[in-house]
């Protein structure tokens, strides 16, 4: 097993008025070959930003350091121009939500964009794809739906559309942005399916979400991100039966199935993060030493934790 | 925080099932017009009732119409046919007096809750507005010790009253969305999805600090979902709806370890596939259906009673087949 | 999460100068008169330092003048501005949030504005009124309303079907309150760029209608200064002395009133971006 993407010490602050916000804080992460590998995080927990650091979609006010490498090269420090031919050729996205699609294009045009503009794919070429998609995902009449608009359209073959976009063309990785956000059973049901399919096309996926239940049914690894670390990978069996780190454990039991119960305390602000270990203040299990000594993420046979239960 | 069983909410004594229900409505028709497509039935004669204190779980997949229902419970739409009533009274027929009164004792949590507030002012006048148009607070210190109580019931801070919406988070604004639904010490509260946008943890909280308030207040609650666990997890009471109805209703018990509906069954085992429903004549399960049969493509089948309190929509239960 | 702060950009930092610099001519026509330059007898004298812009046709300081009319201008904008704003947001607010026959009703009133022509109109409706310092105002309010009442309506529109408003008819809020205690200050942004906007082109209108002889002849404008020096031969003379420092001014005022809104309707447009987003 290769690695595809490698991020090494990534850490990305945000400019903003007489403040600093720090989103991502020394971020190692790999992304391996045939894998799908979740990265779960709540909101504000930098699972967004990591994203778009691989795709060079930071705003201008973005400062980041560390390396994400593919193939040896730096994405991050690389030539815009050529960082982002490199990221068109070898990756591609599945965006979240029907927003991400340009109500004045065509279905086929917007699902085919991605090999029409880095594989010389010719017009005809890249309606065959969008159809023969679509027709993949079991839509009945794939050539109506790729000559729809987006409001032609119902949730369900939107939602298709938007998984087509992602795997179009050949790619290395595929990554997915919440793509259950908002969805009921039977949406996401069809959203497991259709990811299901586009994993036999690609390389390796890297979904992120926050719903656990869903990534417990679809990725092999589970990269668990709090406050703009992270702070538990492991293999997503193992996970959800039995966490290690001791946020992850408690969001398992905040899930309504495990007993609906909170996680005590706030978020924390990423202003001011507290110092030490980030989830310190929350903790049931906490020392003195995570008051003011950042746990290093420690590899224990086949898992990651940041937690100094395990050093 | 004090850990508290939601399960200690559960089972309804049996003097809740006989009370006369608080609010409800009786084969409610809501047909939404459209230029374009000629009319939508979001709704096809749903009835419903609430009882006093109960917390009642509305399960239903987006299009189900389950949002249209608690609109037209919280008077927000209404019916094309069919009758809401709060208390003994026909919401129709109420005069301008009843209704001020309805208004103050049935409030509505939307689904958004970014969107739930006046983007321009303070939360803690967004909270305390409701005291100003019913003129429940006659002092600024009234009006102050009230939204302070009702805010740290939530678990809200003054520091987070002093801002506005842009500056809190998803988490913060649906409790002042609750906050402001329970100043006025409501009857019933109509929550409509407020936590499908939320992550688990902050999910987690938020229902149990709705809970926690309902203990203290005593108020009802219709909670809207489509998270069948998070039902499982805190009601009393079932209603499953189905293409604009309700298909299965009864106590959260019974519902969830033995469902009668075909329908309830496929969404509890999870066998549900990603195919849409009949919109057509007759049951809207019927195309998905494993025990369909003759009858179920022709007529709707009415509400039959299978127990105290417990119906189901579903020839299957019918006396005659 | 990003603070409203205001901090203005380079343009929007021109804008606010120029008109500082129109504020600063008004308060000096307030000054005694002489100051400046006294009146000569000599008609068309060129800009000396007794006279720094010169005399005009009947041996008036051009100085004084200009300064005087810097007061007529910009009292006619912010005027013409304060009724056409106040119009538009008022149908604007009451169309947008009541929708159905009424929203139709004024939507055809205002489209009926928005199509005809105005500059004919507004000559035949100063003709008709006579010259007079209210009746410019009158004229400019009545035909720079619809544009603002579009705008607004459209936003108190989707301000009216946002959640927000909903839940407040559920608490039982009346119309009228919602109207003016909600809707009104979540349009306040579109109405403020707005009426700087009527500012402008405000006092456009207005050197138009003086240039053409329709303004008031008691109270001498910028417009009414060019329309003299068409009309008494300051360009047989060649004093142009007397015709360019007033187009200047008028230029450069309601430029600089355009970039300011020009910028605050940017500005606005930005931070409310996201209300929409929802269905």
């Amino acid at each position: 097993m290769g690695k595809i993407i490698e991020i090494r010490d990534l850490c990305v602050d945000f400019e903003m008025q007489q403040m600093r916000v720090s989103a991502l804080n020394g971020v190692n992460l790999e992304l391996q070959r045939g894998e799908v590998l979740g990265v779960l995080g709540e909101s504000g927990s930098g699972k967004t930003v990591l994203l778009n650091s691989v795709f060079r979609l930071l705003p201008e006010n973005a400062r980041s350091s560390g390396e994400i490498l593919y193939c040896g090269n730096d994405i991050l420090s690389m030539d815009r121009k050529r960082a982002m031919q490199l990221i068109g050729r070898h990756f591609s996205l599945i965006p979240q939500g029907f927003g991400s699609l340009n109500p004045f294009l065509k279905c086929w045009l917007q699902i085919s964009e991605r090999p029409m503009e880095h594989f010389n794919m010719g017009k005809e070429e890249g309606y065959g794809t969008a159809v023969r998609l679509l027709g993949d995902m079991g839509i009945e009449s794939p050539e109506k739906a790729a000559r729809s608009y987006r409001h032609q359209l119902s949730g369900g073959m939107l939602q298709r559309a938007l998984v087509a976009m992602g795997i179009s063309g050949k790619s290395e990785a595929v990554f997915v942005d919440e793509p259950t956000k908002g969805l009921d059973e039977r949406k996401k049901r069809l959203v497991i399916d259709l990811l299901q399919l586009a994993k036999q096309r690609t390389g390796a996926m890297m979904i992120v979400s926050h719903d656990l239940c869903f990534l417990k049914e679809v990725s092999d690894r589970v990269c668990v991100m709090y406050c703009g670390e992270v702070v538990e990978i492991s293999k997503t069996r193992d996970f959800f039966a039995s966490p290690k780190h001791p946020y992850s454990w408690a969001l398992l039991e905040s899930l309504p199935s495990r007993g609906l119960k909170p996680i005590e305390g706030e978020n924390p602000s990423m202003v001011s993060p507290p110092p030490g270990c980030r989830f310190n203040p929350r903790c049931s299990h906490r020392s003195v030493r995570c008051l003011d000594e950042r746990p290093p993420l420690a590899e224990i046979d086949g898992f990651k934790v940041r937690c100094f239960k395990y050093v | 925080m004090k850990q508290l069983s939601p399960k200690s909410y559960e089972t309804p004594s049996q003097r809740l099932l006989d009370s006369a229900p608080l609010l409800g409505c009786r084969d409610a028709v809501k047909i939404f017009k459209s230029y374009l497509k000629g009319g939508f039935t979001a709704l096809a004669g749903a009835s419903i009732s609430i009882r006093r204190g109960e917390l009642l779980a509305l399960i239903g997949e987006s299009g189900s119409g389950k949002t249209t229902l608690a609109k037209i419970l919280a008077g927000l739409i209404q019916p094309t046919s069919g009758e809401v009533f709060f208390g003994d009274k026909p919401l129709a027929k109420m005069g301008s007096k009843d209704l001020l009164h309805f208004r103050r004792k049935v409030q509505f949590v939307p689904q958004y809750p970014d969107l739930a507030l006046d983007p321009t002012w303070y939360i803690y006048d967004s909270i305390a507005e409701p005291l100003r148009i019913h003129k429940e607070a006659r002092t600024r210190e009234e009006e102050l010790e009230k939204v302070r109580s009702v805010s740290s019931r939530v678990g809200l801070g003054l520091d987070q009253l002093r801002r506005k919406p842009r500056d809190l988070s998803g988490g913060e604004l649906q409790r002042a969305v609750l906050a402001k639904a329970m100043v006025l010490s409501p009857d019933v509260v109509i929550a409509d999805e407020p936590t499908s946008m939320l992550d688990p943890s902050t999910q987690a909280k938020i229902v149990h600090q709705l809970l926690e308030a309902k203990k203290k207040a005593g108020f009802a609650v219709l909670f809207v979902t489509h998270d069948l666990s998070l039902a499982e997890a805190i009601s009393n009471r079932v209603c499953v709806m189905l293409g604009g109805s309700i298909v299965e209703s009864g106590a959260a018990s019974d519902v969830f370890s033995s469902p009668l509906h075909p329908y309830t069954l496929s969404l509890l085992s999870g066998s549900a596939s990603g195919l849409e429903m009949n919109r057509g004549t007759g049951c809207p399960f019927y195309s998905q259906c494993d025990a369909r049969m003759g009858a179920c493509s022709k007529s709707s089948p009415p509400e039959f009673m299978t127990g105290k309190a417990r119906s189901v929509r579903c020839w299957l239960f019918g006396q005659d087949y | 999460m990003k603070r409203f702060g205001y901090s203005p950009t380079g343009v929007e930092w021109a804008g606010i100068a120029l008109i500082l610099a129109v504020f600063a001519m008004a308060l000096l026509s307030f000054l005694p008169g002489g100051c400046f330059g006294m009146p000569s007898s000599i008609p068309y004298l060129p800009p000396s330092p007794s006279n720094f812009l010169g005399t005009n046709d009947i041996g008036d300081d051009v100085l004084a003048i200009l300064l005087q009319g810097s007061r007529v201008s910009l009292s006619i904008g912010l005027l013409g501005a304060t009724v056409s704003t106040l119009f538009g947001t008022v149908i604007g607010v009451f169309a947008g949030f009541m929708g159905g026959t009424v929203d139709e009703a004024l939507g055809s009133i205002t489209d009926f504005f928005l199509v005809v022509p105005a500059l004919p109109l507004m000559i035949l409706l100063a003709a008709y009124l006579g010259p007079s310092f209210m009746n410019v105002v009158m004229v400019i309010g009545l035909l720079w309303w619809p544009t603002t009442a579009r705008m607004v309506r459209a936003r108190a529109r989707q301000i009216r079907g946002s959640p927000f408003i909903e839940g407040l008819m559920g608490v039982g809020a009346r119309k009228p309150y919602i109207m003016f205690r909600h809707v009104l200050p979540n349009v306040w942004g579109i109405v403020l760029a707005r009426f700087v906007l009527a500012v402008s082109s405000s006092i456009l209108l207005e050197a138009g209608l003086s240039f053409i002889g329709l303004g008031d002849p008691q109270n001498p404008s910028w417009g009414m200064m060019l329309h003299f020096a068409m009309t008494r031969g300051a360009l047989l003379h060649g004093a142009w002395w007397t015709f360019v420092p007033p187009g200047i001014c008028i230029s450069f005022s309601s430029l600089g009133f355009i970039l300011i809104g020009m910028g605050m309707e940017s500005r606005y447009r930005s931070s409310t971006k996201s209300i929409g987003d929802v269905s």
